[in-house]
């Protein structure tokens, strides 16, 4: 981790990132292989949660995973961060088992999670502390990582002098700081307003091409505007139990910005063809 | 404000400034609060002089300031207010060190929570007081059975507070700290334990409360130094005046020692106010 941070200033947005040389990114960032999940019920019956379930992820790649509530979305994303034990099928992260704590793994989750005693900059410092970063350096990265997500001047903010989705931004630089290889998103702007949603998301399109190397980002999201604008290949799941009913490729080139293309035609074609298949699903036909 | 109002010439009535500030005044939490406290003090003061109660029981509080006045400044009441803060302060020490040692392991272990939570409920609900005749038995006259009796009280306020702060389930950090890779230490000094802190801190400042509780009630059931034997000498000897004195003085202690430790809690706690507001 230490080594990567000398990293070229060169930026490269996802879509264009040329293919690496090495023989490890020729395999795939994220490959699963007929992954099952089964909980125990409410009524002490197991319930199939996700079934059989297999993806695979390139490298440097944007990859949503959309789908009616309680589909498994957000087991497969935890079964892939090492959250949950395997129970059938295989896993490979980063060419390594899934493993919780990795430092070259980032995880966001719906809510921000902060820390109510650290003040933002700490909350976002917390992720390298866990590294082992020196005090100092971790303290003057989360500062630099705070006027990124544009909030340099509330690093001494306590989660509760911040509006949602400050808190969200702060998170959100949280598990960017430590400069990650492999992003995994639970519906990270789901606690925030229509609006500010959309600007965090521009954010977040806009962090993820400045930097130096491609972040391979699997997001787990039941906005399909959002999956869109962000995504280049979206997944979309069945109902309970879930598995992989389509795979969508979004064809719009980078970088985006995320107002702007709300406007954008090809963007409501995918919307309607999309829209058509994830209603049957959300109504159950 | 009607609109009728605004063609009232207020200047005539009062300056507005000034009107202005006597209802902010009286709108204070202060004021009221005096108010009230002159309320019950003047009813007081009245029932004693219209010989609706017996004042040789009940005292009056003009007699109560003057019995302060006499025996406030005496050697008898610095040595009793001595011996009974010793005592608060050993009993209250002994407990919550006993009760944090006990409370984190029951608010860390759920098996050792679900063995023992039914015990300590049980032993919780005896009448302490009733066993202040057994801890003079075992332990004299001194100060050992009040500090007994203060440790038997104290200990489980505190436990409950470990218990309460630690076992609240909290998910969100708890994933968090898995993905960031926490190790059970970290999770446990990083996580759990600043979250367990305000409750923790308020256990320490109810523990007090408690720790003075238990002393005294042990005082007035047997001894004779300390705030609580010296009550009950006063009203054995039907001196109302001076037992309402010194139970000024006990409410007096325990009030500034508590409003202390909330200052320190505030100060320590800073981002508990942030929370709260929010």
């Amino acid at each position: 981790m230490i080594a990567e941070t000398k990293a070229p200033e060169a930026t490269h947005s996802v879509m264009d990132a040329p293919e690496q040389p090495t023989t490890r990114r020729s395999a795939p960032a994220i490959s699963a292989r007929r992954l099952h999940h089964t909980f125990p019920g409410r009524d002490g019956r197991p319930m199939l949660a996700v079934n059989d379930v297999s993806l695979e992820i390139p490298y440097g790649q944007f990859v949503s995973v959309i789908g009616p509530s309680g589909c498994g979305k957000t087991t497969v994303l935890n079964l892939i961060a090492g959250l949950e034990r395997i129970q059938s099928g295989t896993l490979s992260v980063l060419g390594e088992p899934a493993r919780a704590g990795r430092p070259e793994i980032s995880v966001a989750f719906a809510r921000d999670a902060l820390l109510a005693w650290r003040d933002a900059a700490d909350n976002v410092a917390l992720a390298l502390e866990m590294q082992g970063v020196a005090k100092a350096e971790r303290r003057e990265r989360a500062v630099e990582m705070l006027k990124v997500v544009g909030l340099g001047d509330y690093a001494h903010a306590y989660r509760g002098q911040l509006s949602q989705g400050m808190r969200q931004r702060v998170a959100l630089a949280r598990s960017l700081v430590t400069r990650p290889k492999l992003l995994l998103l639970d519906e990270p702007f789901a606690a925030l307003d229509s609006q500010t949603r959309v600007l965090v998301q521009g954010e977040l399109l806009r962090l993820l091409d400045a930097q130096a190397e491609p972040v391979t980002t699997l997001m787990v999201t039941h906005d399909l505007a959002e999956a869109i604008a962000l995504s280049d290949v979206i997944i979309l799941m069945s109902r309970r139990p879930g598995t992989i009913r389509q795979v969508y490729r979004v064809d719009i080139p980078r970088p985006r910005d995320a107002v702007a293309l709300r406007a954008n035609h090809h963007f409501h074609e995918l919307h309607e063809q999309i829209w058509q298949t994830l209603a049957k699903e959300v109504q159950g036909a | 404000m009607s609109t009728v109002n605004e063609f009232v010439d207020h200047e005539a009535i009062a300056p507005p400034a000034r009107r202005g500030a006597w209802r902010a005044a009286w709108r204070s939490p202060v004021a009221i609060r005096l108010l009230i406290i002159a309320v019950i003090l003047g009813a007081w003061q009245l029932s004693a002089a219209m010989h609706w109660v017996d004042p040789l029981f009940t005292s009056r509080p003009t007699q109560v300031a003057s019995s302060l006045w006499k025996i406030v400044p005496t050697s008898q009441m610095v040595k009793d207010v001595g011996y009974t803060l010793a005592e608060v302060a050993i009993g209250y020490t002994i407990g919550v060190a006993l009760g944090v040692i006990v409370g984190f392991v029951l608010g860390t272990s759920k098996l050792m929570r679900d063995a023992c939570q039914p015990v300590l409920n049980a032993l919780n609900s005896v009448p302490r007081i009733a066993l202040v005749p057994l801890f003079v038995a075992w332990f004299g006259l001194g100060m050992t059975p009040r500090v007994v009796m203060a440790v038997t009280v104290v200990v489980f306020v505190m436990v409950t507070a470990m218990v309460t702060a630690l076992s609240q389930p909290d998910r969100d950090s708890a994933m968090l700290a898995r993905s960031l890779g926490a190790s059970r230490w970290q999770t446990l000094v990083k996580f759990q334990l600043p979250r367990a802190t305000p409750v923790i801190v308020s256990g320490l400042e109810l523990s007090l409360i408690y720790a003075f509780l238990g002393v005294i009630a042990a005082e007035i059931v047997s001894g004779s130094n300390g705030l609580g034997s010296r009550m009950t000498e006063y009203a054995n000897l039907f001196q109302a005046g001076n037992f309402f004195a010194v139970l000024v003085v006990l409410t007096a202690i325990t009030t500034l020692l508590t409003v202390g430790i909330r200052r320190v809690e505030r100060r320590l706690l800073r981002w508990h106010e942030f929370e709260a507001d929010s």
